[in-house]
């Protein structure tokens, strides 16, 4: 049963197509991201795999459920990490996790026991009963993580985790979604970030205007289209696949 | 069910906590009421007791100047008498305001003696003219009498023994009292249904726009709330906020109303029962209003702005109920707010019939279920949720 299948996933906003016809999987316990620049349809076809929106054409299973019949089901299967860090900022780190956790049907003990681990492990059982709005940038996004992993979900969709954040802040959340992959998590991000990118992802998809111009891991994606680095390699992509080649002649 | 209640708890814990919410929804009713009904009650004293003392300056023309009855006015302590030769140029300065009043007094042609012809001039619409208007015909009751009782004694008739021939005594019965009431019945319904919207909208934008600007609606979405259950839980946490806005002004209003000197002897918890029952889908109504302008908009000073025009049309209804313009009958209860509006001043009136509470509650519960399938329906649109 894998994670993610994504085939032919078309997503339309009227006359504008934000994701067209991509079709990628995403393997247990791998990293997988999501690269493109601002507008490419990353976040587009993230909030489908999250069943935030319906695909227009095509289909996605996430664990073998269908987004658009089954999205509770779906949801239930994952934790989603909006670009924003999507936090209460009247509620406390404690109450945040608890009014999620009870959202997903967890009962009380295992709510106490949850809340008491992710909060122990992330640094913010201090903090517990502050509120959210005078936590700093890094406490809040360590809670966004807490937050979208209180029920335990096998697979995170991170949507630019670490865009917005200082050097500091964003090297945490790298080593924390490592960690998450060595306890078995699956992880799908989505990124700028071709550095990123290359520190984390087992394995890629090039975004850009909608259409998937490559997937596969880094090595082998420098290696097939002969460039140094992931930013080589994305400009070589798009080229190759047509899509904006005045933006790709500006890497030769 | 049960999440929803969760929204709802999550959206309460919220609002208590947001500092502007309290102050409007509970703070500000319970000061500002009681604050605003002891001023005007302290104003509406002030200028009853300036013109209780008021000695009213008028222009007198007459065509004879040593008549009796134009001495008499004329040389009255309780007025200040201008005489004047030109009427046209008298009445002139009483429509330009620099005189309370004109009075006219020539003679009735073949009358006699007591064939008067008095004409006073006043500006009806304003309180000095009013108060002038009373004390000129205090004046002229005063000499017309003195003339009549002269005449009768000079034709040998012993006013000892002779009660006068009438009497005629103006009684003001505009007290604080009535002035209250009037507040009580008129400015009650529609200062309630103008706290509904007050304390429906800023925290109704709050947790629909502004859950779409923080980002947060993303976080909503993906847990496992459906859009059915995210709406009624936001809905419920409006039309709670609503109401307690709704009571607590009412408290405040109510406490005003005292301590401005009137009475609420009127109202008991049948009419207390009824006013909340015809405010209850009214505020269900709005509350959907607020939530389907909250979704739509992108940010909450966005949701604020659209909101604004409704908040005038019941500023408006309010004010023509207030003024006695509007006086539905039958089937027109039925008009949403207005009818409303309009039943609730009827119950406190004790005058509500049955068939138009019917009207009112019917035409209001409906518009409320056609507003809140609404409101999920744009909830739904990811066009609407996502709108950037």
């Amino acid at each position: 049963m894998k994670p993610v299948v994504v085939d032919d996933l078309t997503k339309t906003f009227g006359h504008v197509r934000a994701v067209d016809g991509i079709s990628f999987e995403v393997r247990s316990g791998e990293i997988f991201g999501l690269l493109g620049p601002n507008g490419a349809g990353k976040t587009t076809a993230l909030r489908v795999l999250a069943g935030l929106i319906r695909p227009t054409e095509g289909r996605v299973l996430v664990f073998d459920h269908d987004v658009a019949d089954r999205p509770a089901e779906v949801r239930a299967q994952l934790g989603f990490l909006a670009a924003e860090t999507g936090l209460y900022e009247r509620l406390t780190p404690m109450e945040t996790l608890v009014f999620f956790g009870r959202i997903f049907g967890l009962s009380e003990r295992q709510i106490a026991a949850r809340c008491r681990e992710l909060l122990e492990t992330l640094g913010l059982w201090d903090l517990r009963h502050r509120r959210v709005g005078v936590l700093s940038v890094g406490e809040r996004q360590k809670l966004s993580f807490a937050r979208c992993m209180v029920h335990d979900p096998p697979l995170l969709i991170l949507d630019e985790p670490t865009a917005g954040l200082d050097v500091f802040v964003a090297e945490a959340a790298v080593e924390l979604i490592l960690e998450l992959s060595r306890t078995g998590k699956t992880v799908l991000l989505s990124t700028h970030d071709m550095h990123l990118a290359g520190r984390l992802c087992g394995r890629v998809g090039i975004l850009h205007r909608g259409h998937l111009a490559a997937v596969g891991e880094p090595a082998c994606l420098r290696e097939e289209l002969g460039a140094d680095d992931l930013t080589e390699v994305f400009f070589r992509a798009i080229r190759r696949a047509g899509l904006s080649p005045e933006e790709a002649n500006l890497v030769r | 069910m049960s999440e929803t209640l969760l929204l709802l708890h999550k959206e309460l814990l919220q609002a208590v906590r947001d500092r502007r919410t309290v102050l409007l929804t509970v703070l500000f009713p319970l000061i500002f009421y009681p604050l605003m009904f002891w001023v005007m009650g302290a104003m509406v004293e002030r200028e009853q007791m300036r013109l209780a003392d008021l000695v009213p300056y008028v222009l007198l023309v007459a065509e004879e100047l040593d008549d009796p009855l134009v001495v008499g006015v004329a040389e009255d302590p309780r007025l200040v008498v201008r005489v004047m030769a030109d009427a046209e140029q008298a009445l002139a300065a009483q429509r330009r305001a620099q005189a309370d009043a004109a009075l006219v007094i020539g003679r009735i042609d073949d009358a006699g003696e007591l064939g008067y012809r008095v004409q006073i001039h006043v500006d009806g619409g304003d309180p000095l003219g009013q108060a002038a208007l009373a004390r000129l015909r205090e004046v002229l009751q005063a000499q017309l009498q003195a003339i009549v009782s002269d005449r009768l004694v000079a034709l040998g008739v012993d006013m000892e023994q002779v009660e006068p021939p009438f009497s005629l005594e103006v009684i003001d019965t505009a007290d604080r009292a009535s002035f209250a009431q009037l507040l009580f019945t008129r400015m009650l319904p529609y200062f309630l249904v103008l706290s509904i919207l007050s304390g429906a909208m800023g925290f109704g934008a709050e947790i629909t726009a502004g859950e779409k600007e923080r980002g947060t609606i993303s976080t909503l979405l993906s847990s496992r709330l459906s859009h059915r259950q995210i709406v009624m839980g936001k809905f419920l946490a409006v039309l709670t906020v609503a109401l307690v806005s709704t009571v607590v002004s009412g408290i405040g209003l109510l406490v005003g109303i005292l301590a401005f000197g009137g009475g609420i002897g009127g109202l008991g918890l049948s009419t207390a029962g009824w006013a909340l029952l015809l405010l209850l889908p009214l505020a269900m109504a709005l509350s959907a209003i607020v939530l389907i302008v909250g979704s739509y908009a992108r940010t909450q000073k966005e949701a604020s702005a659209y909101l604004v025009p409704l908040l005038m049309i019941i500023v408006l209804l309010g004010i023509s109920l207030i003024v006695g313009v509007t006086d539905p009958e039958g089937m027109q209860f039925a008009i949403p707010v207005a009818g409303s509006l309009a039943a609730v001043q009827r119950a406190l009136e004790g005058r509500l019939t049955l068939g138009e509470a019917g009207w009112a509650l019917g035409s209001s519960v409906a518009l409320a279920a056609v507003l809140l399938a609404t409101a999920e329906r744009v909830f739904r649109s990811e066009r609407v949720l996502f709108r950037m």
